[in-house]
Parts: C-alpha cells; structure tokens; sequence
C-alpha cells in the first residue's frame, strides 16, 4: 500500500440521524450504548428507555422496580456475574456473549475488536458463518461456526477455539439461510469462502443433511465425534421453539442460542423479517419450562439473543429463564453503528459493515473499537451487578429462572400466563 | 426486497393496525427442512372451480373505479399475462379490454343472488361468485341453492361489512367445510376469495390464504407502485412497475412458504391455520381465527 | 390440541407367497438395528395374519383407569353385537395400560363406534384411546425401545409370526411423561401406519378430515396419514396406489376434491393393510425425499425400511434400492411387487461386490459407532496403514480423520456421514454406503463398490469420491475448490434430483455404465444444476433439457407468450412451436424471442441470482480428457472395468453443464 493510499483510520462516533421512522434503537438506547462504551462505567441501573417501546419484554418488570423505580447508578463489588456454559465447561466472567455475526457481514476489524473482548474480559464470542479470519484465529475465546454452506470450515477451523456452533437459522429469517450480497463478496471473502466474486452467498435455507431431529442428533454427534468440543446450537424462534429446544437437548447438544424475531442481521428479506418468528421473552420461559419438565435442564446452556438492549433486558431474560444473553446490533452500536439500515450495500458510514476491499479509504481503528467493546462489557455487567444487588442478589446462578421476581405491566393476561409472569 | 438489522415491524415495534399485524408465520427448522425458493421449486399456483383458470399465485389484481386509466390498463393487462385475474368494480368493461376478457372477474353491480352481490368471470355465462361483506352474519348461506355457484368473495369494502377481513376468512371458510353436498364438504367445489384495499403486500396475502383463502386480491398497493398521482408516467413505465410488484410479491410468497416448510400452496397452505400464531390478539379473536397464541406449541 | 413432533425409524417386513410367516425375532432384530434413530421413549409393532378371515374385529384401547374400561365397553355394547373382552395385556408404563376386546360389528358400525368413543376419551384431558381394531391388524405399542415393547406384550414368548409385521422407533422432540397413544404404529380399519418426518401440511390436513367423519386427533400428522389412507380407500373406495398417489403428489390438474390430503414436507411411510383377500405393505417417500426410505428383496422377504442396514441384518443378500422422490412402492402376499417405487431399479441397484470378507478383519457386530471409532483411532495411532472392519452395518461417522498413507477397508454398509471432514487417506467401501457420504471433506479419497444414497458429497472441497452405482439426492451439493484443491465425484450409475446444486468448483461425472446399451433413460433426475455458480458436470447421453436448473412452470410462460402476442410483439406461430414442448427452458425461449419481448418473459426466468449455464450436448475435447482422463482412469482400475470399456466411454457424447463465463480452469489432471 503506498502512502497516498493509506487509509484513513476512524476513531470516533458519528452524530446519531435524527429518526424518521419508528425505531427499537432509538436515540435514547444509542446513547446509553456509547456512555457504557466510552466509560465502562454503569450509566442506569434500570432501562431508562424502555417505556418507548412495545415489546412483551418491556410491559415485564421486576416487582423491585415497582418498589425503587429511581437508584443511582453505582459500582457494587459483592455481586459475582460469573458463570459457566456447556455442562460447566466454559467459564465465563459475565452472562454475555457476543454475537455471531460472520466475516463478511463485517468488515474485519470489528469481528478482531469482538474476539479481542472476548479475551479480555473473559467472555465468549461466535464468529458467525464466513470461516475464521486469520487474525481472529488467535484469540481463544471463540466459537466456530457450522452452517448450512459450510463456508470456509474444515476440520482445523472445527477444532480452533472453544465450542462450535451448529447454526439452523436466526431470528432475523428462522428458515433462511445466510446471505451475503455480492457486492460485499470481494476477492478476501472469496478466498476464505471459496465462491466467485461478485455473486451473492445464499447459504441454503436447511442443511441438506438436518431434515429431522435425528439427523441433528447425527450431526452433533459427528463434530463430537471429530473434535471433542461442546455443540451448541443455534435457531430462530419458531412456533415450535419448545419442542425443538427439547430435541436439541435430547440430542447431545450443550447449549441452543435462541435468537428472537427483530434480531438483526447483515441481509433478509424484507417480508420474512418482518413476519416469521416470536420474540425471544416468549421463548425462554417457555423453553426453560420444557427443559425442566423433562430433565434435561441442568447443565444445559439457554442463551438468549434478538433485541437484548440493556443490562436490565439481560436480567429479565436470566430470570425468565436463560443463563447466558447474545448482543448482536448492540456490539455494534458500540462500536458506532448508527441503525443506517443499509448494511446490504456495502457502504457502512460507520465502517462496520462495509464491503472488505483490499485498499480501503477508511479502516476502523482496531484499538478504538476494541477499547469501546471492552468497556461496553465491563459496563454493561456493572450494570446488572447493580440490578443484582437490588434483587438482593449475589450471584447470577440465583437469578436464572426466578420468574417470581417479575410481574406483568400492561400485558394480555393469557400471555402472561404463558410467559409464567404473575 | 432485502433490508438489514432488526425488523421495525408491527406488532413489536410499529403500532400494529390490523390483526394480521399481530400474526406471525412459522419457519421450519431442525424437526422439517425449510425450502430454498432460489434452488428448489415452490409451487404458487391456485386452481379456481369451475371455470378452468389457473392462477400463477394467490394474487388478483383489484381495478377500483377511482384508478387512472392508465393504471387499469396496466392491472388488466398484467393481470392476464402473469396469469391472475384483474378485478374489475363499478363499470363494464372498457374498450380494447375483451381481448384480456378470459382474466376478467366483473364486479358490475347489475346482479343479485339472495341479496348478495354477483361478480361473474368474464365470457362465461352459467357460473357465479357470490360477494359477501366481510361479516360472520351469514345467514344467507343457510339455505341457499348453491348451484352455478363456484365461489365466494369476502369483500372488506363492500357496504355491510362489520368484521375484520381475516375473522370474515376465516370464518367463511369453515362455514363452507361444515356445508356438505353429496357427502363433500362445499369447500371444495368453491374457491374462496379475500378482498380488501388495505392489503398491503405478501405477507398479508401469505396470512390470508392461511386463514383459508384460495387467493387474495390487492388493495391500494399497486396504485401506489404505479406511482402517477400528480405525475403522468408512460403507459410502458406504468405497466413496468405493475409487473414486477406482482412478480416481486410471487417471490416474497415463495419466501414465506418456503420459510415455513411449505412446497405447495394450494394443497399445503390454504387453510393451514397451524403455521400462524398470534401476539396480543385476545383469546375470542383467536378463537375465531383459529390461530394459537405465541408461545403455545 | 397438543401437537407432538417426533423423528424415527421405520420397518416394514413382508413375506412372499410360500415362504415361511415373518417372526417377530426377525422384526425385533432388524429395527433394533437402529436404535439410535429412536429413543426409549416410543415403540411399536403391527402384524398382519390373512388367516383370520371371519374372525371378529380385535378392538384395542389404551386406559387409564378401570373406569375408563367401564365406560367404553358399555359405548361398544351399544354398537356391537358380541364382545369378548379379553383384558389387559401389557404391564402399565406411566399410567396408561393396554385393553384388548374381541366384537362383533360390521366396519362401517365400528368406525362410527370409534369415533365417537375417542372423541369422549380426549374430551377431558386423556382418559385413553382405541388406537387399533380390524380383523386382521394387531397393534402391539407403548412407551420404550422396540425391545422393551416386544417384552411387555410378551411377543417373542408368544412366538407371534404373520404375514407382514411392520415396526417403529421413535425419537419425540418433547416430554417423557409421554403416553403411549403418540407411538407408532397409528391404526384406522386395517390400516396401520409407521412413518418417518413431520409435514408442514399437517394443519390444512386436519381441515381435509375434520368436516368428513374424522373428530379426534392425537394431535401427531403420523396419524393423520393413517386417517387419511384410511378414507380415500375405504370411504371412498379408491385403489391404494391411487391414493398413494394424491399423499405424495399434489394432483396435476390441481381441481381434486382430495387436495387437503396431500402431504407436503418431509416423510417416509411404510404402511399395512389388508382386504380380505390379499396382505399389501405400502411404501411413501415424499417429492423431495427429504426423509430415507428404501426397500428390498430376496426369495423369502420383501422390504421396506429407513436403513439398508436394518434390511441387512437379517439379508446379506437381498437386493435393495432407494425409493425414488416421490415414489410409491406397493406389494402384497398374493402379488409380490406391484409398483417398484423406482423406474428401472433392475438395472441400476445390484450387488456390485463380491469381496468376501476377511478373516482377519476386526468383526464390529454389536458394536456402537462411537467404539468403532475409537478402535480406529487407536490403530491409527498405533501406526497401523490398513484397517479392515467386517460386519459393519449402519455404523455412522466411520472414516472422519484418517492419516495421510492409511487405507480403511469397510465390509458391510457404511452407515451415515461417512468420510465427513476427512482430509487425507483412503477409506473403502465393500458394500453400499448411506446419506451424506464425504460431507465437508476435502481431501484424500472414498471408494463405494456399490451405491451411496442422498447428500453424496455436500461441499466436498479436495479428494475424489468413486462410486460404482448409483447416488440420490443432492449429489455435490454446494461442492466447491480452491487454489489447484479440485475435488471429484464419479458415479458409475445415475443420480436423482439436484445434482450440483449450489454447485461452485469441481467436477462431476455420471456415467450409466449399467445402461450404456440405452440411449432412452436419463442418468439424472430434475433440476440439476440448480443454483450452480462454478465448476463442472459430465453426463454420458443427452439429458433432457427440462431436467436442468430450476424452470418457471410452463403454464406460466405459456401466458405471457399469450399475453406478449396479443400485443403484438410476437406472432402467435411462436407461441405454438414452443407450447409443443414438454417444458419451456430459457434457452428455448432465447432461440425464438430476442429484443423487448425477450427482455420482458425473462423476468420469469431470471433474478439476480441466477447464473446462466451453459449445457452442451456434444463430444469430449482434449480439454476435457485433459480435464478427465486420469481421475476416470483411477475410477477404472479401482472397479476393474475393462479397457475397451473405457475407451467406449469416452467416445461416448456428454451432456457437458458450466456456468456461462464457467469458472473452470483448464488445468491437467493430475495421473
């Protein structure tokens, strides 16, 4: 690269857009996102946020809330966030895992910056569909993922870092597969995929070899078989969440990561965006509730992702009945995404989700967004050690599946009883 | 058609307007495979009883008295070469019209059955459809003589409508499976129709025929794809836009069944209230939808 | 009503006319084969016996209390004429026990009786179920592996034997305080059913039968199926391959009044049924064969099952074919084989090997697939370079792994997922193989005397897979290659549907060595090609220009050429020369339309993810023989053809599909 070439290295936010249309990441969540990211320090104990939107998981709350709706913010020691994954065999120093988003949906830098976090701070990142980026293969706490095209996996991929992930669908698109616009398939994604340039990547909608329950259960055992890693799996939710989370866990899985409707994601289709699939407070009780009925809770991994917003949204997914939560869009909100809606083009403001050329104009500062990341996590867990601390909790395993501490505010009472909220 | 990061859709984020907003569509996953529309075939196509019509997908196309000349035009003749039917309301056919008359249903207000509205294929004498309001009063049908009747359209904008469009489906399309004739339910000798201005676009259609419609007709939609109020685009642009909102719309439904493990509409969708479930819709709506509510298996 | 999803094995034994009556030993061992497909949470078996003819109707229920007995023998007492009740006959599992009665009625009486007396057992929570009654079907199912059913009816201890006994073992995705009325098989008027798969058509099916003297669902689609062969035959009196035939595919003309029964999403049927006069066992795979299915014969047995190896371990020498997508196998007592469930099978699906088996090959009856895997693991490193296995049947993930300079010899049928990931190598098959054969592997190679069935190769990336006979579904699906790592997949037989699907690098060969006499048979199934990006595909012969990529439906383009001539843009002399044809391909259109009207009836065919491909139909090149000749010459030596063979196959004319600008480089082969 000669100098006249360099790229200009992007260290800070852009302004947020003023809104034009009804947004979930409005300005307000943004803010408090960048806070957290910038200072690593707990900016709300309880969502300040939530009362402009209209999801289930909104119209929950803890009855502690209705009781101390205004605490300060602060740093609390004596609350341990630490966990463990997979029959206890990842450990993890806070309930948070950042989502599976591949290389190719971003554009490098910011899928390092995930992995470097993961590291530092002792939690777990997936590195989603595209195959491992050579940088990112050096950090540990990782998973790989098996998809439907098997881009870029083989044996030596399955066996680098801590987990695979077996990836069904997302809740962005539950029955679709992967897509990457083939204005993003440049000549590095090509090469780690091993597709031509140009064309779009639609990974097929099922794995052609996953058409039962059975099959999955082969296949799970297959990559045990190959590499003696614990299996997780991860679906969309679907009308039948519960039976499939189920056969997940009867099948030898160690976890399933359920990824709500309103999930993001770097390409969909519109129509099945917006209509396939449940949110993901419907399914972790549900779900929690079958895996308990029938013995196959404990040890289990639920972890739960599609719209997870604040500390206090991870606290009521742990109490309704997940151990672990996945930010997606929020990850990348840190790291400066301002909610353009346009990552299909290719042409990320933010430089987040841009086409990877071999000569980029501007690159994301690896230390910058790396920085934020780690703060956001520290932040965030400071956050829900605060929320903690007023359930009167002291370590997270206690808040996992304590649907009692929750009340309904506003919503259906049928859906409450579904839900398992008074 | 492809959009990024988390839906902004109703009934989680945008105030949901119609109860078709509160319901959403299941995708296939781990227990039955999903089918990719890119590579494997996804049938669209809907048999209408009997006159011989095939349809290429559950889709008509509306002509509405107040639409420009242009547009109709357009509608008509899209309708007949994509293979659906425009349906006409309010006025005879227009000149140069006829040569498309074999995908024509005629709404021309001049008949009457049992005090419902007639709409009758065009260029076929003997065989009816009956227009009903969209309403769960239906009285009519108790003794009726359904002969020449090949089927029924539930009309949200025709006068007398008191239900939602999807309650109406739903509702006439068991009415007509608890009718028997010759030890048949009726059902299968009648072809079901939805119909109302407000449908917007596939998903809606997708729900519709789920909640037991044979094919749905389009509202507004393609007047505003046509995009000419206070424009004057050229009748091949006009036409242009007609035809890919209705190819696009084939594409998009081809998604959503596909997603949910669907290879065949006609067969596997109509009526498969199964595949949908609903989100803060209460239970007597439920009820007569007969949609579970999310969450429940 | 609750719905249940389950995943399975399934088995169906039948036997030939003469031959002695089918054991329950022999049904026992075979679907204990595959346990691993089911769970100790559901079983069952179902026997039929012609011999029973003019005895009353066998009547059994599940209850869950002796009320529940009292209640429905006093509901049969207003239908039937004569009852014996002959008790329970099975230890109680989680609450429920199994009632057997022996009444008199007619069928027509007893299907309303069941009815209504079901309709009252599921009204209020679960009470039990009549889940089966006929005169010649006896339904044996609860809740455990097939052999703990086996024992609690005391089957084997009874010496049970009949005409064709059919089995299941089920994997539900949900609740162990499972009741024994979700089992398998699901019984209605002679009818019993095991099945395979979970069809999203599953609700407008319920519609079908709601309205038509059906009340009560379990709330499973396997019973569904059941109630729906059950009507069209014996309500409307249809001949079982017809209405085999509206499960599997939606009818042509679309304007049947059967259309809520057609099945759509995955499923493998085996059913039983009985006339009176002859014992039939039906076999179903539904149009995408999404679900395996295959069956088989020898002189005694005819087969049907969801493994070869539960059909090999009771036949070493049966022969056993794939249904085709879609297929409906039919067969009975009195007949033998009516529908073959595949064209041609004679041809394509023999015995292709004769090694004998080793003595000194390490013997892995009985064991798991996981021990065997272990076993190789510690030969391999050991630094042992040829492994033999003998008596493999169906044992899964073999071959995952194996060192470069290692040869595995497998003697017996591979069992699923063989060679996936593997690297390096040479695994060897003396025998079939199952699904997903070298899925993700890239490198080293598979050789197959005999067939594999679906997903041959799924993104297979390096090495070579030969497989003398013939492969299913999805062959290649999604193969690709890299930087001079050029996979390949010879297959000596034919192929079913999308072949090369998603394809993006590599090639691909079909030869129908078996059928080089018969220029009239199609190697390929349909949409081949679909989705292909990269790479490349030889068939020998000419294949159908409608079995390539995926085609609008005709009816489509006919109407836009419809539409196109009567405004003029075309003549209507082109519309009737291509409405002659079978299907419509791009290519055809290309050749009579250009300019506006062909820019315009692209759109059908067209999006901006379709590659175009080029398909030629024509003699090799030298390009292609370089491309060719020395991965057929191994191909050759491996299965020790003849030399005049090969030479006849190369002067054969290939069907020759690429993408346009095709991706292929034109590198030698390596010798």
């Amino acid at each position: 690269m000669s100098w006249l070439e360099k790229p200009r290295i992007v260290q800070e936010y852009l302004p947020i857009p003023p809104a034009n249309n009804v947004e979930f990441w409005n300005h307000e969540r943004i803010e408090h996102i960048r806070m957290l990211a910038r200072f690593g320090r707990p900016a709300w104990v309880w969502d300040r946020a939530k009362h402009t939107s209209r999801r289930i998981l909104d119209r929950i709350r803890f009855r502690a809330e209705l009781e101390s709706p205004t605490i300060e913010p602060r740093e609390v020691d004596d609350v341990d966030t630490s966990t463990s994954l997979a029959y206890r065999q990842i450990e993890m120093s806070s309930p948070l895992y950042l989502g599976d988003m591949s290389f190719g949906a971003l554009s490098g830098i910011p899928n390092i910056a995930l992995a470097k976090t993961a590291d530092l701070t002792g939690i777990l990142t997936g590195t989603g569909e595209g195959g491992l980026y050579e940088e990112v293969r050096r950090y540990r706490r990782i998973t790989v993922q098996w998809a439907s095209a098997r881009f870029g996996v083989d044996l030596d991929v399955l066996n680098t870092g801590m987990g695979v992930v077996i990836k069904i669908g997302q809740g962005a698109k539950p029955g679709i597969g992967g897509h990457l616009p083939g204005v993003k398939v440049t000549k590095p994604i090509s090469e780690t995929r091993r597709i031509p340039v140009g064309l779009d990547a639609i990974s097929p909608a099922p794995h052609h070899d996953i058409y039962s329950i059975e099959d999955l259960g082969q296949r799970i055992m297959a990559i045990k078989e190959a590499t003696g890693k614990p299996v997780f799996v991860k679906v969309g939710v679907t009308n039948y969440i519960a039976y499939i989370a189920s056969g997940i866990a009867r099948m030898g899985a160690d976890g399933i990561i359920m990824d709500g409707q309103g999930a993001g994601t770097g390409a969909a289709p519109e129509v099945v965006r917006d209509n396939v699939g449940l949110p993901i407070e419907i399914a972790v009780p549900v779900v929690d509730k079958a895996l308990r009925r029938e013995g196959y809770r404990d040890g289990f991994s639920v972890i739960a992702a599609g719209r997870v917003s604040s500390a206090e949204d991870t606290a009521k997914l742990l109490a309704l009945g997940a151990d672990c939560v996945s930010i997606g869009t929020a990850a990348l909100i840190g790291m400066g995404c301002i909610m353009v809606h346009k990552c299909h083009l290719g042409f990320c403001p933010a430089v987040i989700t841009n086409k990877i050329e071999e000569n980029p104009a501007r690159i994301l500062s690896l230390d910058t967004a790396t920085n934020w990341t780690v703060n956001l996590v520290r932040g965030w867990t400071a956050e829900l050690k605060a929320i903690m601390d007023v359930l009167g909790i002291r370590h997270l395993d206690s808040l996992v599946s304590r649907r009692n501490l929750l009340v309904a505010d506003g919503l259906p009472s049928d859906m409450a009883e579904i839900i398992g909220v008074g | 058609m492809i959009a990024s990061m988390g839906s902004t859709g109703p009934p989680n984020v945008e105030e949901p307007v119609f109860i078709r907003d509160h319901l959403v569509c299941d995708g296939a996953q781990v227990t039955r495979p999903s089918i990719d529309p890119y590579r494997e075939p996804v049938d669209t196509q809907i048999y209408l009883h009997g006159v011989g019509i095939r349809l290429s997908q559950p889709l008509i196309l509306s002509v509405h008295p107040d639409y420009p000349s242009v547009v109709r035009r357009a509608l008509v003749r899209a309708a007949y070469n994509l293979g659906l039917l425009a349906y006409i309301r309010g006025t005879n056919l227009a000149a140069g019209e006829e040569v498309y008359g074999g995908r024509i249903l005629l709404d021309d207000g001049s008949r009457s059955h049992a005090g419902l509205g007639v709409v009758r294929y065009y260029g076929h004498n003997g065989p009816i459809m009956l227009k009903t309001p969209s309403t769960i009063g239906l009285e009519w049908a108790a003794n009726l003589s359904w002969k020449n009747i090949v089927g029924v359209i539930v009309d949200e904008d025709h006068a007398g409508s008191d239900t939602p469009i999807e309650v109406a489906t739903s509702h006439v399309d068991r009415m007509l499976r608890r009718i028997s004739s010759d030890g048949q339910p009726m059902r299968d000798r009648i072809t079901l129709i939805a119909s109302s201005r407000s449908i917007r676009g596939a998903d809606d259609i997708f729900k519709l025929v789920a909640l037991g419609a044979d094919a749905v007709a389009l509202g507004d939609a393609a007047l505003i794809a046509a995009d000419c109020i206070g424009k004057t685009p050229s009748e091949d642009i006009v036409y242009e836009r007609i035809e890919n909102l209705a190819i696009a719309l084939q594409k998009e439904v081809k998604l959503l069944a596909g997603a949910a493990g669907v290879s065949s509409i006609y067969t596997s969708l109509v009526g498969n209230r199964e595949l949908l479930r609903a989100i803060g819709l209460d239970a007597d709506t439920r009820a007569r939808l007969g949609v579970k509510l999310a969450g429940v298996g | 009503m609750e719905i249940v999803k389950s995943g399975c094995g399934i088995l169906g034994i039948m036997r030939k006319q003469g031959a002695s009556k089918v054991r329950v030993e022999e049904t026992l061992n075979s679907i204990e084969c595959v346990r691993y497909r089911g769970s100790r949470l559901g079983a069952g078996f179902a026997v039929y016996d012609l011999g029973r003819k003019g005895q009353p109707i066998i009547l059994k229920a599940f209850v869950n209390s002796e009320e529940t007995v009292e209640w429905i023998s006093t509901a049969l007492g207003e239908y039937a004429s004569n009852i014996l009740t002959l008790g329970f006959d099975s230890i109680p599992v989680n609450s429920f026990a199994s009632w057997t009665a022996y009444v008199e009625m007619d069928y027509e009486t007893a299907r309303e009786a069941v009815n209504r007396i079901n309709s009252h057992l599921l009204a209020d929570g679960i009470k039990g179920r009549i889940y089966s009654w006929g005169r010649y079907v006896n339904v044996f199912k609860g809740v455990g592996y097939p052999s703990d059913v086996c024992s609690y009816y005391g089957l084997a201890d009874k010496g049970l034997e009949g005409d064709l006994w059919l089995a299941h073992t089920r994997q539900p995705t949900n609740s162990p305080g499972v009741y024994p009325i979700w089992s398998h098989p699901f019984a209605s008027h002679e009818w019993a059913i095991v099945h395979n798969g979970d069809v999203s058509s599953f609700g407008a099916n319920i519609e079908f039968l709601r309205y038509r003297g059906y009340e009560s669902f379990v709330g499973t689609d396997s019973e569904v199926i059941a109630y729906i062969l059950d009507y069209l035959t014996n309500v409307e009196e249809l001949p079982i391959s017809e209405a085999a035939h509206l499960l599997t595919n939606p009818p042509a003309d679309g304007l049947s009044i059967y259309r809520g029964a057609c099945l759509d999403g995955p499923f493998s049927v085996i059913a039983g049924y009985c006339d009176g006069q002859d014992v039939y066992m039906l076999a179903l795979a539904d149009r995408s064969k999404f679900r395996p299915l295959v069956v088989g014969e020898d002189d005694e047995r005819i087969y049907a099952a969801s493994e070869e190896a539960e059909i090999r371990t009771i036949s070493a020498k049966a022969r056993v074919w794939p249904l085709s997508p879609g297929g409906i196998f039919l067969a009975s007592l009195r007949k033998g084989i009516i529908l073959s469930g595949r064209e041609n099978f004679k041809l394509f699906y023999r015995i292709y090997c004769n090694h004998q088996q080793p003595d000194d090959a390490l013997d892995v009856s009985g064991m798991t697939a996981s021990q065997v895997n272990r076993l190789v693991k510690k030969l391999v490193e050991n630094g042992v370079r040829e492994i033999r296995l003998k008596n493999v049947n169906g044992h899964r993930y073999l071959g995952i792994n194996i060192p470069e300079g290692t040869r595995l010899h497998i003697y017996g049928v591979a069992g699923n997922c063989l060679a996936n990931f593997n690297k390096s190598g040479e695994i060897i098959v003396y025998g079939n193989a199952q699904d997903d054969v070298g899925d993700a592997m890239y490198g080293g190679r598979v050789i197959i005397h005999g067939d594999a069935r679906d997903v041959v190769g799924q993104a297979l990336q390096g090495g070579e897979i030969f497989v003398r006979g013939s492969v299913g579904n999805r062959a290649a699906i999604q193969m690709r290659e890299f930087h001079g790592n050029r996979p390949y997949l010879v297959i000596g037989g034919r192929t079913d549907d999308y072949l090369g699907e998603y394809m993006a690098g590599g090639v691909v060969f079909v030869l129908g060595i078996d059928a080089l006499e018969r220029d009239d048979i199609q190697l390929v199934g349909h949409y081949t090609a679909t989705g292909m990006v990269g790479g490349r595909i030889y068939i020998r012969g000419e294949v159908e220009r409608s079995r390539i990529s995926l085609n609008p439906p005709k009816a489509d383009v006919m109407q836009y050429l419809d539409g196109l001539a009567k405004e003029g843009l075309i003549d209507y002399a082109a519309v009737k020369s291509l409405g002659e044809m079978k299907a419509i391909t791009y290519d055809d259109v290309r050749k009579i339309l250009s300019g506006e009207p062909l820019r315009r009836i692209s759109k059908l065919y067209r999006s901006k993810y379709y590659k175009e491909l080029r398909i030629d139909y024509r003699m090799l090149s030298d390009d292609d023989h370089g491309i060719m000749d020395g991965v057929l010459k191994r191909f050759f030596r491996e299965f020790h053809f003849e030399e005049r063979l090969y030479d006849r196959l190369l002067s054969s004319r290939f069907t020759v599909i690429e993408p346009v600008g095709g991706s292929l480089p034109l590198e030698k082969a390596e010798e």
